[in-house]
């Protein structure tokens, strides 16, 4: 029928803008799972000449380059034609600067961020942060306040997104967010989750402690540790 | 001495062109096609695919007795648009093999020619697989249907670059599921296939591919269409017998072999023969 031929070429154009469009500005591959988000909320009718798969989809009609992520079958991606794919397709996944942007966002409280996601029981919703810093969430009127009270109301909330994907509905918790915090003049760092610190010590002080826990076990327990001589000898070296 | 390979290269350089023209002493009985085109011309253009069109239509046309075992490939360096993999479809489409060489080898003439040489070697084993359903299982399998004349959801997909990327067990299992799906429009009372036009397609018997074997149109297209499917040759003079399911007479339009269309409503026909490439016979 025409109808299929009209879906399948307002299908490739979508694909191929939105790749493009992608790569204009991330310079990096461009998702299936993305694309397929894309597809089901610009052109549902989409649906009907994907039933094979967008790999298949793609093969058949090579509108974009598929890159496969080398050894993982779940990262497949597309670039555009004009794209010269390098040796190591790795370079494509490098994480783009909107994602990198992402990660340096501000990470809140999970309590704190469910606050904005999750509907209200009743009318609002109070945060109350004690003296200490601490945290907690309410719905309704208090009683007995403890420290300062910050009301949420309905209209505070993530709006539902249809089709959105869950990068869309993030972006939005966050814009919600820091709009809730201009209008109550609030400081983030409030809210913010600890961060864990995985390198608190410098380099030497950890050697110091291994070298120590060595020490401290009997002749027999060493006897059983194997550690090729090269590795011994570095850290003769540095001890 | 008839050819069994012919090679189409678009988009070649000078120096490139006459490279390939030495895998012609490499791989007994092929025939090299690839023009060279100006240094500004090279790539996929416009110029660089009408050019070996044109060359591939005249080496076809001079040949008296083509080779029924003939392969048709078509070759270029990875497009780099949409429009320059059309461009290409759209002169040679499903009438070719089309394969591309990796952008990587842009410039490495050698390496390309080796890449070219060494590809055509392994595609063999596919287009036996693809001669098998176009040429020995003709009257069965959808492969060889006029793709413009009968309308149908396994010509739209035949019509797509459907053996991209597929190993020889992936073209045998995708050649059974157009075939399956091929037989579902069978009518055993008509002795044919009807199409979503209401037109019955029945295949000509052996003894009835009379005329033209190769009824080659007004368009040089026509005439690849005609020899070719796919990248292997077609039966010659094998067509199909086309009527009304209902009705005495065609009521409808039809597509001819140089895309444009004939009214059949005032010819008051009962039956007509359509070849692979379209073309209709008797004509107006």
């Amino acid at each position: 029928m025409a109808d299929d031929e009209d879906i399948v070429s307002k299908t490739k154009q979508l694909i191929r803008d939105y790749v493009e469009e992608h790569w204009a500005d991330n310079q990096s591959a461009c998702y299936f799972s993305s694309i397929g988000v894309h597809l089901s909320r610009m052109s549902p009718d989409s649906r009907t000449v994907l039933s094979g798969g967008l790999s298949e989809f793609l093969r058949q009609n090579p509108i974009v380059r598929v890159v496969q992520f080398p050894g993982v079958a779940q990262k497949i991606a597309a670039v555009p034609l004009s794209v010269d794919v390098p040796e190591d397709v790795r370079d494509l996944f490098l994480r783009s600067k909107s994602t990198i942007a992402l990660a340096s966002r501000n990470v809140y409280i999970q309590e704190f961020w469910d606050a904005f996601v999750r509907p209200i029981k009743g009318s609002i919703r109070n945060i109350v942060v004690d003296d200490t810093n601490r945290i907690t969430v309410h719905d309704g009127p208090i009683e007995h306040e403890t420290g300062a009270v910050y009301v949420i109301e309905p209209q505070d909330l993530t709006p539902n997104i249809p089709n959105g994907s869950i990068a869309d509905k993030v972006n939005a918790t966050h814009s919600i967010i820091d709009t809730w915090l201009q209008k109550h003049s609030l400081d983030p760092t409030t809210f913010l989750r600890a961060r864990i610190r995985r390198r608190d010590f410098p380099v030497d002080n950890r050697l110091v402690q291994f070298m120590n826990a060595i020490e401290g076990l009997s002749p027999d327990d060493l006897a059983r540790i194997q550690l090729p001589l090269d590795v011994l000898v570095k850290l003769a070296s540095k001890k | 001495m008839t050819i069994d390979h012919y090679i189409v290269f678009v988009g070649a350089g000078a120096p490139l062109s006459d490279e390939l023209y030495s895998i012609q002493k490499r791989i007994s009985k092929s025939r090299v096609i690839a023009p060279a085109v100006r240094r500004k011309k090279v790539g996929i253009t416009e110029t660089a695919v009408n050019l070996a069109s044109s060359k591939l239509h005249d080496v076809l046309a001079k040949e008296k007795r083509p080779s029924q075992q003939a392969r048709l490939y078509v070759w270029m360096y990875d497009p780099t648009s949409v429009e320059q993999l059309d461009l290409v479809w759209t002169a040679f489409g499903h009438a070719s093999w089309i394969e591309t060489v990796p952008s990587g080898y842009l410039h490495q003439i050698s390496n390309t020619r080796q890449f070219v040489e060494n590809r055509v070697r392994q595609v063999w084993p596919l287009l036996h697989e693809i001669s098998d359903a176009t040429y020995a299982q003709r009257k069965t399998s959808p492969l060889a249907l006029p793709l413009r004349n009968f309308s149908s959801t396994v010509t739209r997909d035949l019509k797509r670059h459907w053996y991209n990327d597929l190993d020889q067990g992936q073209i045998a299992r995708q050649i059974r599921s157009f075939k399956n799906r091929h037989f579902q429009t069978r009518s055993k009372e008509k002795n044919g296939y009807i199409d979503e036009k209401a037109l019955v397609f029945r295949p000509a018997n052996d003894s009835e591919c009379h005329g033209k074997a190769h009824p080659t149109g007004s368009q040089g297209k026509a005439l690849f269409c005609g020899r070719f499917r796919f990248g292997v040759s077609l039966f010659p003079g094998f067509h199909f017998d086309v009527s009304a399911e209902k009705g005495s007479t065609i009521q409808c339009d039809l597509r001819t072999a140089s895309g444009g269309t004939r009214s059949m409503r005032s010819e008051n026909r009962a039956y007509i023969n359509i070849f692979p490439n379209d073309f209709l016979l008797p004509q107006k």
